[in-house]
């Protein structure tokens, strides 16, 4: 009995020496890889079989002290792939398309665009009208239709209202502006309220898609707006970023409570026209410069700066309009 | 069953061409009004310190809009003038035009005065000698300078524009084909507190209508309307018990309306002295 539980025993021993070694992230708990250092494959990985001991290249000293305090951000080394950044000037986004829609009605040749191409409520949709009129026979293009009197009646989820459409100065070439109140499907009509001129109708799906009796098509503008490749996009002109900065004041001002993200964005476009004076009037640079940076700062803080303010500028930098603004608001001509 | 499609039509036709015709689009115009126009001219329309040491005017003031045709205003807009700069290159004809609707919303118009009006002139005449003398002494007092000058708006009938009245220009054939058989009356524009206030005369002087948002005027208006006229005799004080401070004011207006309306009738009369009986 003694011998079967000495040879139990040498057999249990021999068991325990036997089994495997645990996974080496189990024995203890190793420290991060140093920021800059390449990723180790987990030593269970198959990878390729090292070369012989005395070809064998010696590891990197780093990699075999204990890891070193990051170093600075300066020196890091560069990733292999850039990451995604946004464009630094929101005018850089393509504008919406547009959308095109060709009507006739007996003589009467409408070709329609508005832009943008997915009209929203309580968006400006400017729309615009190319109007011809070819005779029964007659061959070629249409002639332009010049001095008609038409009106753009609107009817559908919002109250119904008619726009007296402009003649845009182009020969056969009208023009409305239309904010939809609501969303849903409008019936717009474009007819004469007087003398002789089409009678077309047509469909527009605000904050729906387009329906498909519109029988129209989305346009994607043809203007080069982003370049391939961030180096060679164009800077924006100082008049695209002030265009920009004007809607998102326009919209900030309308909230009840301006948003941060916003106002800092503005701020960066602001910060963009720094040191951009106009050429005539770079004697004023700094003055131009320190009215810049006044509203940057005021918008840093989380404040949208006053029409007031915005106008000191305007009116010597921009109109011409006044040379002195050291007594201001008081300015003479 | 055509024949139903086809009165449906006409009566939906119908209801469409009933919808008032409106000359741009009014929130686009806010939005513009509010990014180029009010830090000059104010959110109400009345002028900021610095739009008053720029020489500003009070945009409120339905003489200064009304004396000016729509393509005078687009015009002004987009290209500016010496006294007033475009607001950058920011600006549309469109965008131009939702902008002058919106600075004549909301003010008084010729329309509202006299709804069958198809066009109308202005003139600004200035009170001197026997005028001035009639005027003061209806008033009882003397006029200041600045009340010495009023513009005249001489209204007229006929076919009407859907667009509204027209104005006419100040130009001797276009002034010679309106006839004065067509005549409708004179408006003149004032203040009275904060806000404006539009008297109608009819062609032989007397008040034919009053239009202001004042309660104090409504509360005078029967001391006011079918008094006066073209006789000096006929031309005396507004009296009323209710609103005693208002009809003074009115009597002020209507001293220096009587004698400039009197002036625009006279040039009038010469323009047309040499016209034809049938014509006449």
């Amino acid at each position: 009995m003694n011998r079967r539980s000495a040879w139990l025993a040498f057999l249990l021993a021999a068991a325990i020496r036997a089994q495997p070694a645990p996974p080496p992230e189990m024995k203890q708990p190793q420290p991060p890889p140093p920021p800059g250092a390449k990723p180790q494959p987990p030593p269970d990985a198959k990878q390729p079989q090292p070369p012989p001991a005395a070809a064998q290249p010696q590891p990197p000293p780093a990699m075999k002290q204990p890891p070193a305090p990051p170093p600075p951000a300066q020196t890091q080394a560069a990733p292999e792939i850039a990451p995604l950044v946004s464009p630094d000037i929101a005018p850089l986004v393509p504008p919406p398309p547009e959308y095109t829609l060709s009507l006739k009605q007996d003589e009467w040749r409408v070709h329609l665009t508005f832009r943008p191409g997915n009209p929203e409520p309580g968006k400006l949709v400017v729309l615009a009208f190319d109007v011809g009129r070819q005779k029964e026979g007659d061959a070629g293009e249409p002639q332009p239709f010049n001095d008609g009197k038409l009106a753009l009646a609107v009817s559908g989820p919002g109250p119904r209202a008619r726009y007296l459409v402009r003649a845009l100065g182009d020969a056969g070439v009208y023009g409305v502006h239309w904010t939809p109140s609501a969303r849903g499907l409008w019936t717009l009509t474009l007819a004469p309220y007087k003398e002789a001129g089409p009678n077309v109708s047509f469909q527009v799906g605000v904050g729906v898609a387009m329906p498909a009796s519109a029988q129209g098509r989305m346009v994607q503008s043809s203007r080069v707006v982003v370049t391939a490749g961030r180096a060679e996009a164009p800077a924006p002109s100082v008049k695209q970023l002030m265009a920009e900065l004007g809607k998102r004041w326009l919209d900030q001002s309308a909230a009840p409570k301006p948003d941060p993200a916003e106002l800092k964005a503005m701020a960066k476009l602001l910060k963009a026209v720094q040191g951009r004076v106009p050429r005539e009037l770079a004697a004023g640079a700094a003055e131009f410069d320190g009215l810049a940076a006044r509203e940057t700062a005021q918008l840093e803080m989380g404040g949208l700066p006053e029409p007031q303010s915005c106008l000191q500028c305007h009116l010597k930098f921009r109109d011409g309009w006044v040379k002195d603004l050291s007594k201001w608001p008081e300015v003479k001509r | 069953m055509r024949a139903l499609f086809a009165l449906l039509l006409t009566a939906a036709a119908g209801a469409t061409a009933a919808e008032p015709l409106l000359a741009g689009d009014p929130r686009n115009a806010r939005d513009l009004y509010k990014l180029h126009c009010a830090a000059c001219h104010g959110e109400t329309g009345e002028p900021t310190a610095v739009g008053k040491s720029l020489g500003a005017p009070l945009l409120k003031d339905p003489a200064l809009i009304t004396s000016r045709s729509d393509d005078q205003l687009v015009a002004m807009l987009l290209r500016g003038t010496p006294t007033h700069p475009a607001p950058g290159t920011a600006l549309t004809l469109l965008d131009a035009s939702d902008l002058v609707a919106f600075l004549r919303g909301g003010l008084p118009s010729v329309s509202d005065l006299f709804p069958d009006a198809a066009a109308y002139t202005v003139k600004a005449y200035t009170l001197q000698g026997p005028a001035l003398v009639r005027a003061e002494a209806l008033v009882d007092g003397e006029l200041k300078p600045e009340e010495r000058t009023l513009t005249v708006f001489s209204v007229y009938s006929g076919e009407q524009p859907p667009t509204g009245p027209r104005l006419v220009p100040q130009d001797p054939v276009l002034l010679d084909e309106l006839s004065p058989k067509t005549k409708r009356g004179y408006i003149v524009f004032g203040w009275m507190g904060a806000g404006p206030i539009a008297m109608a005369l009819a062609p032989d002087l007397s008040v034919a209508r009053l239009l202001s948002q004042d309660p104090l005027v409504a509360k005078a208006a029967p001391a006011v309307v079918g008094k006066g006229g073209r006789e000096v005799g006929r031309r005396k004080p507004f009296v009323s018990k209710s609103a005693p401070d208002a009809a003074k004011a009115l009597t002020r207006l209507y001293a220096r309306a009587a004698e400039a309306a009197a002036m625009a009738a006279r040039e009038e009369s010469d323009r047309h002295l040499f016209d034809a009986p049938e014509k006449k």
